[in-house]
């Protein structure tokens, strides 16, 4: 095995003093959430990221039986991180396709795939609609796992099991999600699976109202909208 | 292969894998304590170490392999011999 350096472009800047508006910006965000505030008064921001190949396979965890979750499968996914049941059911009812993992048949994670055209609508009001071209494009949401499963690596198992399948049997073109930017594991794991950012998308809402603010290409837009309104992201 | 290869073999995967300075590494190194030692390195070092040593190493044995010391110390246990590993 020839061992190369690992590429880590994808990874947030290494730490170094945090501009004073960045300090700002974090802060409110804490506060609203501390404060009880949110979701009424938010502050968010997040990356847009898309892949358009599977990630290399690995055989590890071969003992982890992953299938597609059908209705009856739903509580057990759901009690994972404590869930909606109905939530659930409102997704697989929408044709999303949820993948799980199981291991001695007990459900031990799960993640989320929402088929186009139809846009992926659940961070409307703090964020915005994700746009979805057709079919053969995918929205990623979600992934559930216990703690000390996901450190084992069962999240990533399956995340490359459904790729494959998605690009593979499936002729998906596109998988888009977002990640919040403080989510630096996720951030990481998504740029080990292939994953590139196409944007940033930040979005401060208040009763009504939202400002959002979309970062591409070295080109910045912004808009004042409605909370709910139907504007999705990518312009 | 001798112990102290293998110990040194798993400590330069997780290195690779990682991105931990390998000189950082120690038995005691457990994801928690370990910069990078996240759950697609952990994935990555498991496949690599079945790949060179022939192993299957199964999820609920993984959950049992908590340090860098206690993968190596498997890794020794289970290996397959040389010019047996398919």
């Amino acid at each position: 095995m020839t061992l190369v350096p690992k590429v880590d472009a994808f990874a947030p800047e290494p730490k170094q003093a945090v501009p004073p508006m960045e300090r700002l910006f974090r802060g409110v965000r804490k506060g609203t959430h501390s404060l009880g505030l949110a979701p009424a008064i938010s502050v968010e921001r997040a990356v847009l990221v898309e892949a358009h190949q599977p990630p290399k396979a690995t055989r590890a965890l071969s003992d982890l039986a992953i299938r597609h979750a059908e209705e009856r499968d739903l509580p057990a996914v759901a009690a994972l991180d404590d869930r909606p049941l109905s939530l659930l059911r409102s997704r697989l009812a929408a044709g999303d396709r949820i993948y799980l993992g199981e291991l001695d048949q007990k459900v031990v994670c799960a993640t989320f795939f929402h088929p186009g055209p139809q846009p992926f609508d659940e961070e409307r009001s703090i964020l915005a609609r994700w746009s979805l071209e057709d079919s053969s494009t995918y929205w990623s949401y979600d992934a559930m796992a216990p703690l000390e499963m996901r450190a084992l690596g069962v999240v990533a198992k399956l995340f490359e099991v459904a790729l494959a399948e998605l690009f593979g049997p499936d002729q998906v073109h596109r998988v888009r999600g977002f990640i919040h930017d403080w989510n630096r594991p996720s951030l990481l794991l998504h740029h080990r699976m292939g994953f590139t950012v196409i944007g940033r998308v930040t979005a401060v809402g208040f009763p009504g109202v939202k400002w959002v603010r979309w970062e591409s290409g070295g080109k910045a837009r912004q808009w004042l909208l409605r909370r709910n309104s139907d504007f999705a992201l990518p312009p | 292969m001798a112990d102290g290869e293998i110990a040194a073999r798993v400590r330069e995967l997780l290195a690779f894998y990682s991105g931990a300075p390998e000189a950082t590494l120690r038995p005691d190194s457990t994801p928690q304590n370990t910069e990078g030692w996240d759950s697609l390195a952990n994935l990555n070092l498991m496949a690599a170490l079945e790949s060179e040593y022939g192993l299957t190493i199964a999820t609920r044995d993984v959950l049992k392999l908590r340090s860098l010391g206690a993968i190596a110390e498997y890794v020794q246990t289970n290996a397959v011999p040389a010019g047996r590993t398919g």
